[in-house]
C-alpha cells in the first residue's frame, strides 16, 4: 500500500468512525487523537518551507510582499486568511504545481489550483515557466497588465473540459501568447464559480420562498453576519471567490446536510469534507447528528431555518480549536425552547 | 447529426413509447400524473406517479431536477433520491448522462413499466425508432463505421454516438440518429 492509499484509508476510516460517535465526549476521546489541527499541521509546514528555502525571514517576508512581522506571526501559527497569501507563500518558496496544491488543499483549506480561474492560470502559467525567485513579481507583472485589458465577458463560455483546458495551457510558450489565450477565453474566466452561484441559488428557490428565492434577502431577513451576508451579495453578483470555512457557514445556514456540503465544496473546486481536520470532524459529527436526531423526512411544513445553526453554535462551543472562534461568531445563538 | 450547440434534452420511456423533451424550451418542467385541475408538462400516467412528482427548473443556464417527495419517489443515478435536513428540498444539479426511473420505489427495477429517463446535453436528428430486441443475447450497435457488440448486456444500456444513440430496454431498442442494432 502505497503513502496516498493509506492516507485515504486512513480518512474513511476516520470518517466511518465519527459516523458512529454517540456525543461530543466520544468524539473527543476517540477521534481527536488520531489527527492534528490545521494550526498544528500549519506551524511545521511553514517553518520548513522557510528553512527549506535557505531565505532569512526577511528576505522571505519581502518576497512575498509582507512584514517580517506577519511571517513571524505565521510561524507562530497565525493561519493566512485568504488564498492569495498561500499563492504568494507557494511562489515565494518556488513550488512547482504539484506541491502549489497541496499547499492550498492541506494547509489553507483552499481550493487547489484550477486553471479556469483567471488568477490561477496566471499562477499556473509561472509555476511552469520556473523563474525561481522572480516568480511572484512574474505573475503580478502578468495578471496586472491583462487584469488591465481584459473586458468581462457576459457571453456563454464554450463547453470545454478542464483537462483540454490545462493542457492548451501548458502548451503555451510566452507571455504574448498567454495573453492572447486569456483574452479568448475570457467567457471562461467569468464563469469559473457559475455552477456554485447556481447551486445556492437553487436550493434558496426551492426551499426558501418566503425570501422570493433571494439569497440576499434570505440573508438579510434571517439576520445573517455582516461577513457572510458580503458574500451573498458578492454571490449574488457572480463576484465571490468562495473559501472553505464560509462554504461550511454558508451550508449550515441553509440547513443543509453533508451530502450537499460536499457538492458546494466539489462545484468550488474544493476537496469535500476532511474527517483528518479537527474542525471539520466537529462539523461532520454535527451534520451526521443532524439527520439522525429526527431533523431527517419531517412531515411538517414549517421548519426553523436557524436550528442547524444553533445546534452547531453549541457543540463547536465545546471544542477548543483555532477555527471555532471565529467561525461561531456567524452563527446564531441557541434559543431556550430550541433544540 | 449532433448540433454544435450544447442542448439539454430529456428522453423518456413509459410504457413503451419514447418522448424527447425539449428542456431550452422553457424554464421549467413540472413532471406529475395528470388529472382535470392537474396538467403538467411532463405528463406521466403511471399510478405510482404522484400528481405533482417533481420538476425540471434552470437556474441561470444550469439544469436541476427538485423532487416533490412523492410516496414513490424517485431513483437518480441508481441511488433513491432523500429529502434534505428537515424534509427539506435537494436539488439536483445535471450531468449529461444522468438517468431518472420515476415512481418505481426505494430501488431502481427496470421492466416493462418502468418510467425511465435521461438527461442529455446533445440532440440528434430524426425520428425515434423502436426494433423488437426480444431473447437477443448478443447485440451489435453501428453507427457510421463504428460499431460496439454487447453480450446479453443489463437494462437499461444506452450508447451514444456522434451521430445517433440507441437505448437497450430489453425486449425494445429504442434508436436515433445515423445508428441500427443487429442481434440474435
Amino acid at each position: 500500500m502505497n503513502q496516498n492509499q493509506e492516507n485515504n484509508f486512513e480518512t474513511v476510516y476516520i470518517k466511518d468512525e465519527i459516523g458512529k460517535c454517540e456525543d461530543i465526549d466520544e468524539l473527543k476521546e476517540r477521534i481527536f487523537p488520531m489527527i492534528k489541527t490545521q494550526q498544528e499541521q500549519w506551524i511545521r509546514k511553514i517553518n520548513d518551507i522557510i528553512t527549506e528555502s535557505g531565505l532569512t525571514k526577511s528576505k522571505f517576508a519581502d518576497i512575498c510582499g509582507v512584514s517580517r512581522v506577519a511571517v513571524n506571526k505565521w510561524c507562530n501559527g497565525s493561519i493566512p486568511k485568504n488564498r492569495e497569501t498561500f499563492l504568494r507563500i507557494g511562489m515565494a518558496a518556488c513550488y512547482g504545481r504539484e506541491k502549489m496544491d497541496q499547499l492550498l488543499q492541506r494547509y489553507g483549506q483552499y481550493p487547489a489550483l484550477y486553471a479556469k480561474s483567471l488568477e490561477d492560470c496566471v499562477c499556473i502559467f509561472v509555476l511552469d515557466k520556473e523563474y525561481g525567485e522572480e516568480t511572484l513579481t512574474k505573475y503580478n507583472y502578468i495578471l496586472d497588465k491583462i487584469k488591465e485589458n481584459i473586458i468581462r465577458s457576459d457571453e456563454a463560455a464554450e463547453d470545454m473540459s478542464t483537462v483540454l483546458f490545462d493542457e492548451k495551457l501548458s502548451n503555451i510558450k510566452s507571455e504574448d501568447e498567454l495573453e492572447m489565450f486569456i483574452t479568448d477565453n475570457t467567457a471562461i474566466f467569468s464563469s469559473t464559480y457559475h455552477k456554485f452561484y447556481a447551486y445556492v441559488k437553487m436550493h434558496i428557490m426551492a426551499n426558501y420562498q418566503d425570501f422570493g428565492g433571494s439569497v440576499f434577502d434570505l440573508a438579510e431577513g434571517q439576520r445573517w453576519s455582516s461577513s457572510l451576508r458580503q458574500c451573498v451579495s458578492a454571490i449574488r453578483q457572480g463576484k465571490w471567490y468562495p473559501t472553505r470555512n464560509k462554504i461550511i457557514s454558508l451550508g449550515l445556514h441553509l440547513s443543509m446536510d453533508h451530502e450537499q456540503i460536499d457538492e458546494m465544496l466539489e462545484l468550488a473546486h474544493m476537496e469535500p469534507l476532511c474527517a483528518k481536520n479537527a474542525f471539520e470532524s466537529v462539523i461532520m459529527f454535527i451534520l451526521d447528528d443532524a439527520s439522525l436526531n429526527n431533523m431527517l423526512d419531517t412531515e411538517s411544513e414549517e421548519f426553523d431555518p436557524d436550528d442547524l445553526c444553533r445546534y452547531a453554535r453549541e457543540v463547536l462551543k465545546e471544542f477548543d480549536l483555532p477555527e471555532v472562534e471565529s467561525f461561531i461568531t456567524e452563527l446564531p445563538e441557541m434559543d431556550d425552547d430550541a433544540w | 447529426m449532433m448540433h454544435g450547440r450544447k442542448e439539454n434534452n430529456l428522453i423518456l420511456i413509459e410504457n413503451g413509447q419514447i418522448f424527447s423533451y425539449a428542456l431550452d424550451d422553457k424554464n421549467s418542467w413540472e413532471v406529475g400524473r395528470p388529472s382535470k385541475d392537474n396538467l403538467p408538462d411532463i405528463k406521466l400516467h403511471s399510478a405510482t406517479v404522484s400528481r405533482k412528482h417533481g420538476k425540471f427548473q434552470n437556474m441561470d443556464g444550469v439544469w436541476f431536477y427538485l423532487d416533490h417527495k412523492g410516496k414513490n419517489g424517485t431513483v437518480y443515478n441508481h441511488k433513491h433520491l432523500s429529502a434534505g435536513l428537515n424534509g427539506r428540498i435537494k436539488p439536483v444539479m445535471l450531468n449529461d448522462g444522468d438517468t431518472f426511473v420515476f415512481g418505481g420505489g426505494e430501488e431502481e427495477v427496470i421492466n416493462c413499466k418502468t418510467i425511465w429517463a435521461m438527461f442529455v446535453t446533445k440532440s440528434w436528428v430524426g425520428e425515434w425508432r423502436v426494433v423488437d430486441s426480444k431473447g437477443y443475447e448478443k447485440l451489435k450497435f453501428i453507427s457510421g463505421e463504428e460499431s460496439t457488440t454487447m453480450d446479453a448486456p443489463a437494462k437499461v444500456f444506452v450508447l451514444k454516438r456522434e451521430t445517433g444513440i440507441a437505448i437497450y430496454m430489453g425486449d425494445l431498442t429504442y434508436l436515433l440518429g445515423d445508428i441500427e442494432v443487429i442481434g440474435r
